[in-house]
């Protein structure tokens, strides 16, 4: 489901390829593994940087359905829902706080945990593929970016912009997620992988992500300015006014950005996996979870019927 | 238990609370201290017998903040064994202020207390300490959290008090407020607010227009309907409230209470203690009570805190002479009249807010001094006053001529 290569500079390229599935996607399976080898790769001295990278067309679409519904088994508490989705938020932040510098190069969609992994990378790439789409759809299923995502989208782009981004959960193309900021190079497909060791290479990734340097400010309104303020005060009505307060997961995100914009990293962290644990035990997401995988797996099925029907 | 008894009462007028209002040149320690040499001035009192000093500061941030009824009494020249506590009630810290500084009396651990308090609301503006009930979501959400002048809308809607009802009260209380002034009712309680070299900044209330008219009123836009609309406030007090169907949006600039700088003060203490002091106790504290109420719809709580002081008191509503209620909007002084079944000759006898200005720290302390004045002139016996306050409290304070 993952091999490495490590070439003579020193760069470690992580290659995601789960056997027997189209798309990559993150269980509990493929994160021991991820775990293990992400520790052997920080302490492999001979190791300079780390590109991480998926051999299918895509990179990585998010949690599977064992681990969203999983996470709301009866013998599983809250806490322990939490302390799971943590695990992998977990995995992510050793990452990005591992001392290497670490590129994600993606030949094409991430979304949900997929782009949130890209989140935690110092410096993401993405091929510049028609088919692919970005984004962190969580909301639409009535949960939220529980592994880091509402706090690095904040700590990216500030919170006027993070807001309406986090709860619209849209997904978008390569060249409006570099627009967005959410993505910092879209290259020809063929020159992803050089694309991504170059950076590597000339020493252009800081290893160090902006919100763990000395002296990080959120870009844009400072949390506890008035402005700020108001506007959280706007976004709280307008969701509150919209919804009737009968969607939890826009809520918790909106809680998200503002508790996180006051906390350093690992304790947002927290609070974020905290709220996503909350969403996630809830009858609420756990149906818009079932439909969502009901309707991929027909989606699937279909278009194996028609390989095998045009085959 | 030793009664509290009230010995003095002063009050800054009110300024408009603008860059170009009156007392803009003024800082908050100031308008507080300014106050406080006035109560001690006029008495000879020595202020070494005064063992705190409890405000209300609304905004108790920068030049407003740490602790200013402290800050304020060492700049004033009180002994600086006076202490000084500032607290926050929103706009019923005033009246809090002075129900605090009589609750130490009556436990006996004070012989005399200045409550009143102070704002400056040119220089530090309403909401400049953030807060979380409409900015954190967690809070916001649960709460229902809308601003306050939606919640005087519902209010409106749901007892039916139309553009032309709120606005005629709102003309009356010009009325009533140019009376007083032109009358000379307030002048046993309100000192000008000078500068440094003596010059005098104000001497009444600047935001009076006795020449007022609900033709003049009705010219003004609604205030809160373009934020029941966007974000949506109307529908989140509908969530609570879908009984109403619509928000009526009837409140604006003219008929809701002014944003104006002010301080008060009021001298509270045992009986023992004024007579040491040479000083006649104008009237007692026979009650008062605090009191929560629902927080979407958030300014019905007078009548509450009302009903639970006059209970306290052993008291109906009819024993009391005089009225008043903060008009912080005027929908909210007509339901507290409705729902107590006053007669509205006898609230807000010399008008209010709506032709003065809330200077939300203050004006309960301004409010109680007012009408004791009024009890004073007329030779009334007891009032009870009222505010109502955000998040859905109420206070209330009764008392008695002695």
């Amino acid at each position: 489901m993952l091999r490495t290569e490590i070439d003579g500079d020193g760069i470690a390229t992580l290659i995601l390829d789960q056997p027997e599935r189209p798309v990559n996607t993150i269980g509990w399976a493929l994160l021991e593994v991820l775990e293990a080898e992400v520790e052997r790769l920080v302490a492999d001295g001979a190791v300079s940087g780390i590109v991480v990278t998926s051999a299918k067309s895509s990179f990585l679409a998010g949690a599977d359905l064992s681990i969203m519904t999983g996470l709301a088994a009866p013998q599983v508490t809250l806490i322990e829902a939490a302390r799971r989705i943590g695990r992998i938020g977990g995995l992510f932040r050793r990452l990005e706080t591992c001392g290497k510098p670490v590129v994600a190069a993606a030949p094409g969609t991430a979304l949900g945990g997929g782009l949130e992994w890209m989140l935690a990378c110092h410096h993401r790439i993405a091929a510049d593929s028609p088919k692919a789409l970005f984004g962190l759809p969580e909301v639409t299923l009535g949960i939220l970016p529980g592994a880091g995502g509402t706090q690095r989208v904040l700590r990216r782009l500030g919170i006027a912009k993070a807001i309406p981004l986090l709860l619209e959960g849209r997904t978008m193309p390569a060249a409006e997620a570099l627009e967005a900021g959410l993505l910092d190079a879209v290259v020809p497909p063929g020159d992803l992988i050089p694309a991504a060791k170059a950076a590597l290479r000339n020493g252009r990734v800081n290893p160090v992500a902006p919100w763990d340097a000395k002296g990080f400010r959120l870009p844009g309104l400072a949390p506890t300015s008035s402005a700020a303020g108001d506007l959280f005060a706007l976004w709280n009505a307008r969701v509150l006014a919209r919804t009737r307060g009968e969607e939890p997961a826009q809520q918790a995100i909106l809680s998200c950005v503002f508790e996180g914009s006051r906390l350093a990293m690992d304790t947002a962290q927290k609070v974020e996996r905290d709220y996503c644990a909350r969403l996630i035990q809830s009858a609420q997401a756990q149906e818009k979870i079932a439909a969502f995988f009901t309707r991929g797996t027909a989606k699937a099925s279909a278009a194996a019927v028609g390989t095998a029907e045009a085959g | 238990m030793p009664d509290a008894f009230i010995f003095d009462h002063v009050r800054t007028p009110r300024g408009r609370g603008k860059p170009d209002g009156a007392l803009n040149a003024a800082t908050p320690v100031h308008l507080a201290s300014t106050v406080l040499c006035a109560l001690r001035d006029r008495s000879a009192l020595d202020t070494s017998g005064v063992s705190d000093i409890v405000m209300g500061v609304v905004m108790p941030v920068g030049e407003q903040g740490q602790c200013l009824p402290r800050i304020a009494a060492l700049r004033a020249g009180y002994d600086e064994q006076v202490a000084g506590v500032q607290i926050n009630r929103f706009c019923g810290s005033g009246l809090e202020a002075v129900n605090m500084a009589s609750a130490k009396v009556m436990a006996g651990q004070a012989d005399l207390v200045v409550g009143g308090g102070c704002e400056s609301m040119s220089r530090i503006p309403i909401l400049s300490d953030g807060g979380a009930w409409s900015q954190d979501p967690d809070v916001s959400f649960a709460t229902r959290f809308v601003p306050q002048g939606i919640s005087a809308d519902l209010i409106a809607t749901k007892w039916g008090y139309d553009r032309a009802a709120v606005d005629a009260f709102a003309v009356e209380s010009h009325r009533r407020a140019a009376r007083a002034w032109s009358e000379g009712r307030f002048a046993r309680s309100v000192v000008p607010v000078t500068d440094h070299i003596g010059e005098v900044l104000l001497e009444r209330d600047e935001t009076v227009r006795g020449n007022s008219t609900t033709e003049d009123l009705a010219r003004l836009k609604p205030a809160f309907a373009a934020m029941g609309a966007d974000p949506g406030f109307d529908a989140i007090a509908l969530l609570r409230y879908p009984e109403v169907g619509e928000i009526a949006h009837v409140h604006h600039a003219g008929n809701s209470s002014g944003i104006v700088d002010g301080a008060a003060a009021v001298l509270i203490g045992t009986r023992e203690a004024g007579a040491a002091a040479g000083l006649t106790p104008r009237a007692r504290i026979r009650a008062f009570a605090e009191i929560g109420s629902e927080p979407t719809i958030m300014l019905t709580a007078p009548s509450f805190a009302a009903e639970r002081a006059l209970k306290r008191a052993g008291m109906g509503a009819r024993d009391i002479d005089l009225y008043e209620i903060n008009e912080a909007f005027a929908a909210v002084a007509l339901r507290f009249i409705d729902a107590l079944e006053l007669d509205p000759a006898q609230v807000n006898v010399n008008g209010g807010a709506i032709a003065m200005g809330h200077p939300l720290g203050a004006t309960g302390a301004m409010i109680l001094g007012t009408v004791l004045d009024e009890l004073e002139r007329t030779g009334k016996g007891t009032a009870l006053a009222t505010l109502c306050i955000g998040a859905g409290m109420g206070v209330a304070t009764i008392i008695e001529r002695v």
